[in-house]
């Protein structure tokens, strides 16, 4: 038992208490293990891999099931089924007559009941059952009960927070799993270093290289912590994901013989000048075309983005689009009036607005508008005025479908003129497509 | 096809009505499609006097069945009439056919890239996320449906690298739907998916049945094809619902150890606006490259050279449809799709209402041309507006030419011919010349290469005026300006073209060459003195002693190379200057260049709703009659007009809220005129009774046409929904 434990928590650093307790729980043999067990715990924790790694060590059978890939409530019970099948009658390939489906919990717990033997222990896991897609406001607690009803069968649920809400049972046996703090990340991601040279199968992988490797691993992942383990790396994955991406530019330098492999603070000063200053953000944002570790040199290489350009009205509808989200109805004679007089207006009714203490439009998002409305703000926004035509109505559409704009009223006729709309991109979107046409957005804009 | 009879009954009486009213007979409405219609109302369009047309004499036609009219008064012979329908079929088929071709390589590259992408993918480089492709479609949506069939093609039957799932915003109503539409497009069952949670039997007997929506059954059939791949692309990822994407990701990337999914999602308007859809979590699963499709004016390009510029194009645009088109295209479509349409109905309507056309089909032998060429074609041409000054220009040097040319049709006959070979002529040194140009202006001036493509230099280069526009002689100073390594390149890439120009250009190429060798030996590169670096001293007179100054140090292999370049350009501008002539200079331009603008703007630019607000504002328009203020002055409102009409414009008068009852006040003071005065409103008069009737009905037209609607928030209030102008 000792020995097990240990070998547990060799491969899986920082997570004794859990082991213990989980070991406690479900694997002493003269005990019976408690009808249903709860490991909460947020992302990346190790939840899932620590259960499974437990039951194997300890021989106990059980079936996994994973909820997420699960796409109904009905899809769930199958699986939970046939896994259990699965598990007590290894099938040989022959054909097992008419497949059993329960589509209920009652029927699952009825399907089970016939179908576990009296002796013996049974774990049924049902990971991140909490993240399924159907989810009745009985299941949950239905679930957790099977075990009740099935003496030598425990059900372990995955879930993301615990509450007594959550499976109606007034104390479930659980073991949460905390997040891990920057040492203990540090400590599980130098368990695997990635290496600074390539090891060719002659050479030998000398133990001075691996503790080369090993020291400036665990500076590389402490360092990142330090920097972006508030945003960007909040979890052990994320974290894993930003190391991976920044180690190739970070030994770089050592590849290249211009650093020892200890010069670990100018290696870093460099990595952040090159890659972090401008590029922070999108290690936040995590864009999805970085390009991955081995096809680095091919993505250098491409050509610059270009960007494709909208018809020249399509800009223009846009920008009476966003207007006429963002301006009243009331104030319209006043911005797109084109008499000489409005501008003396304008100016003084802004001086008094900016003593009331209102929030800017921009910040209280889009409001709908009238598609007639909009095209009177875009006839008055045309340097030259042009006829309506069908080409006006399909660029509409066309704005509707890549859902620039989108109508939000329930109007049969998309083309209605009391049909309601909305602009659906950010002011940013709008300035540049302005600007593209020589259009000042700002000065239309109300403030 | 007998669908002539409608067209004849009408026509008869049409020259001399604005605007007729249809009334279809019970035979006439079986056989009036749409298609037929437009057919019919191209043929009174192109009312020019130079083709003679009446629709008058669209009477008979040929007996093919072809739908195409006799012209010249009724004098063209059905054999001519077939034959300007063969040529029509004939020239057209060929343009389709080169500009499809142009086509289906316009998106090689990108194909090319997507592909590599999905052969390439593979758990050592993504890891454990999902590889994911953007391809940057841009906002033309009739493209990227053929652009998504191609990929799928691509990958599954030339490739055969996988299946390819593609799904369209249609698809996205739940994530159920999604993945039924992804197993079955995969794995190619198709029984079992009627239902909602029908199940669906395993094709062989080691594999349980399951439910219709669930991914394990791509796991069982991957396992039965190995090394396959399972592409899922999302065609229009901006309108497919966002919490259906993000479901569906997470599903992929659930499944991923078991099954090779590969994500692309068609983006067509930023990036960015596709990063904020979706939440960081999700995107954290996807990792990937991103594929740019070839930008619309690149590939419009590739298709302008090929359909017009061509030598193997017969029949070229004028510069005013070429305008039209381009127009349109820049301010509205964007799509070369709708390129290839406007060019196709500019063949058609030319064929279709140039009885002279005929020409066209036969360019190649003179016989032919004598062959087809009747005595009423004959006419014609005299008829043309660029017969006059051919003739009046042999008047003075052969005097009996004219003569002939005036009065024996076989004189006309050759002359045409060799006027065909000489607008062939034009054309295709038009099109060296163009290319020249443009090869010219992309090494010396990129960015203005960039700013202009060719299809808008076009209509400048055949008005005969590029040559005084800004933009060529820019390009003919930074000629000579620009370092003679530059200057090298280019004498070397233009000899590379073919024009008459090409050998001299490459002896000047092997002259600079030499020059430069020369000088290199001595250390320092060639100089010409335009290319001096411009003075920064602020007086004339310091600037001048400074450029003395370089002068002075220029040697004899500079000096030789000045006087090259100099002569070089000077050739290069007479020869612009000579190719791009005025097309209208040519005798039968008409012919074979096609220029009439309204028939496209007409066509493919219908404009209903000013046209709506014109019938009703301004009925006289179109009812031509002189009760209804036909007269320009006088148009306003009157008692005389139709009452929608008059409606209308006491609509257009009232506020956004219209009392009903003052409408009817209004309406019947218009109605009545002077007699509403005399007498108060009589519910039992009979007139009275009539009018209120006819209000109601005009009413219910506005309603109907979409101006008013009635109101929630008053009784007996309507609401102006239409503003006058929009």
């Amino acid at each position: 038992m000792a020995g097990l434990l240990e070998s547990l928590n060799a491969r899986f650093p920082c997570r004794e208490r859990q082991i213990d307790d989980l070991a406690a729980l479900i694997s002493q043999d003269d005990i019976p293990a408690p009808p249903v067990l709860v490991l909460y715990g947020t992302e990346a924790t190790g939840k899932s891999t620590i259960a499974k790694a437990v039951l194997d060590e300890f021989e106990i059978p059980y079936a996994y099931v994973s909820c997420k890939e699960c796409v109904t409530a009905r899809h769930v019970f199958e699986k939970a089924y046939t896994s259990c099948d699965a598990l007590i009658t290894p099938s040989n390939g022959e054909d097992k007559g008419r497949q059993v489906r329960p589509d209920s919990v009652n029927a699952l717990a009825g399907q089970l009941q016939k179908l576990i033997p009296n002796s013996g222990k049974i774990v049924l896991v049902l990971d991140a059952v909490d993240k399924q897609r159907e989810m009745t406001p009985t299941m949950l607690s239905g679930l957790a009960r099977i075990g009740e009803v099935i003496k030598n069968l425990t059900v372990i649920m995955i879930v993301t927070v615990s509450s007594t809400r959550l499976l109606n049972i007034s104390e479930p046996p659980s073991v949460h799993f905390p997040a891990y703090n920057k040492e203990e990340c540090v400590k599980i991601l130098s368990l695997n270093p990635k290496s600074i040279f390539e090891v060719d199968e002659e050479d030998e992988y000398s133990e001075e290289m691996e503790e080369e490797d090993q020291w400036l691993w665990g500076q590389c992942c402490s360092a990142v912590w330090d920097i972006m383990g508030k945003y960007a790396a909040r979890n052990l994955n994320a974290l894993k994901d930003v190391v991976d991406e920044l180690w190739p530019s970070l030994i770089q330098p050592i590849v290249d013989n211009e650093y020892g492999t200890r010069d670990f603070p100018k290696l870093f000063n460099r990595l952040k000048n090159e890659k972090l200053r401008n590029s922070e953000e999108s290690y936040v944002s995590m864009q999805i075309t970085r390009a991955p570790v081995n096809t680095a040199a091919d993505a250098t290489t491409s050509v610059p983005n270009r960007a494709h350009d909208l018809p020249y009205f399509s800009k223009y509808l846009l920008c009476a689009a966003y207007l006429a989200s963002f301006n009243t109805a009331r104030y319209d004679t006043r911005y797109f009036s084109k008499l000489a007089e409005s501008t003396g207006k304008r100016k003084r009714v802004t001086k008094r607005k900016n003593t009331s203490r209102q929030l800017n439009r921009k910040h209280l998002g889009p409001r709908p508008f009238q598609l007639e409305r909009m095209l009177a703000i875009f006839q008055a926004i045309l340097p030259s005025s042009v006829l309506s035509s069908v080409d006006i109505g399909s660029q509409i559409a066309t704005l509707s479908s890549l859902r620039l704009i989108r109508k939000v009223s329930n109007v049969a006729s998309a083309t209605d003129a009391s049909s309601k709309w909305r602009v659906n991109v950010g002011y940013e979107y709008v300035k540049v497509v302005g600007r593209s046409v020589k259009f000042d957005l700002e000065t239309h804009l109300e403030e | 096809m007998d669908t002539d009879s409608v067209l004849n009954d009408e026509s008869g009486s049409l020259e001399h009505q604005a605007c007729y009213i249809y009334t279809p007979t019970s035979e006439a409405l079986s056989l009036s499609t749409p298609k037929k219609r437009r057919a019919a109302s191209s043929s009174r369009t192109p009312r020019s006097k130079r083709e003679k047309i009446d629709p008058k004499n669209c009477e008979t036609v040929g007996g093919q069945g072809h739908g195409f009219p006799t012209l010249l008064r009724d004098l063209e012979d059905e054999d001519a009439v077939n034959a300007r329908y063969e040529a029509f079929q004939r020239l057209w088929r060929d343009v389709e056919r080169r500009t499809d071709d142009v086509l289906a390589q316009v998106n090689d590259e990108t194909l090319q890239s997507v592909s590599t992408f999905v052969s390439k993918a593979s758990q050592e480089i993504y890891g454990e996320k999902l590889p994911t492709g953007l391809i940057l479609t841009g906002p033309n949506i009739a493209a990227h449906s053929v652009l998504f069939q191609q990929i799928e093609t691509r990958i599954q039957s030339v490739d055969k690298r996988g299946r390819v799932a593609i799904l369209t915003s249609k698809d996205s109503s739940n994530l159920k739907n999604v993945l039924k539409k992804i197993i079955r497009c995969v794995t190619e069952i198709h029984d079992g998916f009627d239902d909602e949670d029908d199940i669906v039997e395993a094709k062989t007997g080691r594999n349980p049945s399951r439910y219709n929506y669930d991914p394990e059954i791509i796991h069982d059939w991957c396992s039965t094809h190995p090394n396959t791949k399972v592409v899922v692309a999302v065609q229009d990822t901006e309108a497919f619902d966002p919490a259906v994407l993000v479901e569906l990701i997470s599903i992929l990337h659930q499944y991923l150890p078991k099954i090779p999914f590969i994500l692309l999602l068609g983006i067509a308007t930023s990036e960015d606006i596709f990063y904020e859809k979706l939440p960081h979590s999700t995107i954290r699963l996807l990792r990937g490259d991103r594929f740019d499709v070839q930008r619309f004016e690149e590939s419009m390009e590739q298709v302008f050279e090929e359909a017009v510029l061509s030598s193997r194009s017969v029949l070229k645009l004028g510069p005013r449809v070429s305008d039209v088109i381009f127009e349109r295209q820049k301010d509205h479509t964007r799509s070369v799709s709708s390129f290839v349409m406007a060019l196709k109905y500019a063949y058609m309507s030319h064929f279709y209402a140039n009885a002279l056309s005929v020409i066209l089909g036969s360019v190649d032998s003179e016989e032919s041309v004598d062959h087809i060429l009747s005595d009423a074609h004959c006419e014609a041409i005299r008829n043309l507006p660029s017969f006059k000054p051919f003739v009046e220009a042999k008047v003075s040097t052969f005097p009996w030419r004219a003569r002939d040319l005036l009065t024996s049709n076989k004189a006309l006959k050759s002359a045409v011919y060799t006027a065909s070979r000489e607008c062939q002529r034009y054309s295709t040194n038009l099109a060296e010349a163009i290319n020249l140009f443009r090869k010219l202006q992309s090494i010396v001036s990129p960015q203005q290469a960039n700013e202009i493509p060719t299809y808008e230099l076009y209509s400048r280069i055949l008005w005969g005026e590029f040559t005084t526009r800004p933009a060529f002689r820019d390009a003919m100073l930074t000629t000579k300006k620009i370092s003679s390594e530059k200057f090298h390149t280019l004498l070397s890439t233009l000899s590379d073209l073919p024009s008459e120009l090409s050998s001299t250009l490459s002896t000047a190429a092997e002259k600079v060459q030499e020059l430069q060798s020369e000088k290199a030996a001595k250390g320092s590169s060639l100089v010409s003195e335009f290319a001096l670096p411009d003075s920064h001293r602020t007086t004339v007179k310091s600037g001048r002693v400074r450029l003395d100054e370089q002068k002075s140090r220029m040697t004899s292999q500079d000096t030789e190379y000045q006087k090259l370049v100099t002569s070089t350009v000077q050739q290069l501008e007479t020869y612009f200057k000579d190719r791009f002539k005025p097309y209208t200079n040519l005798f039968l331009h008409e012919i074979f260049f096609y220029d009439l603008k309204s028939p496209h703007s007409q066509v493919f630019a219908a404009k209903p709703r000013p046209s709506v607000e014109r019938a009703l504002s301004r009925p006289g328009d179109y009812l031509g009659c002189a009760c209804c203020g036909g007269n320009e002055e006088e148009a306003g409102i009157s008692a005389s007009q139709p009452y929608a009409a008059i409606l209308y414009q006491l609509y257009l008068e009232s506020p956004a809220l219209i009392g009903v009852y003052d409408l009817w006040s209004a309406f019947r003071v218009v109605s009545l005129g002077d007699k509403a005065e005399d007498q108060e409103a009589d519910e039992d008069d009979e007139e009275e009774k009539e009018l209120q009737a006819q209000f109601y009905r005009a009413l219910a037209e506005l309603r109907y046409l979409g101006f008013v609607k009635y109101s929630k928030k008053k009784t007996d209030h309507l609401v102006k929904l239409a503003w006058k102008g929009l």
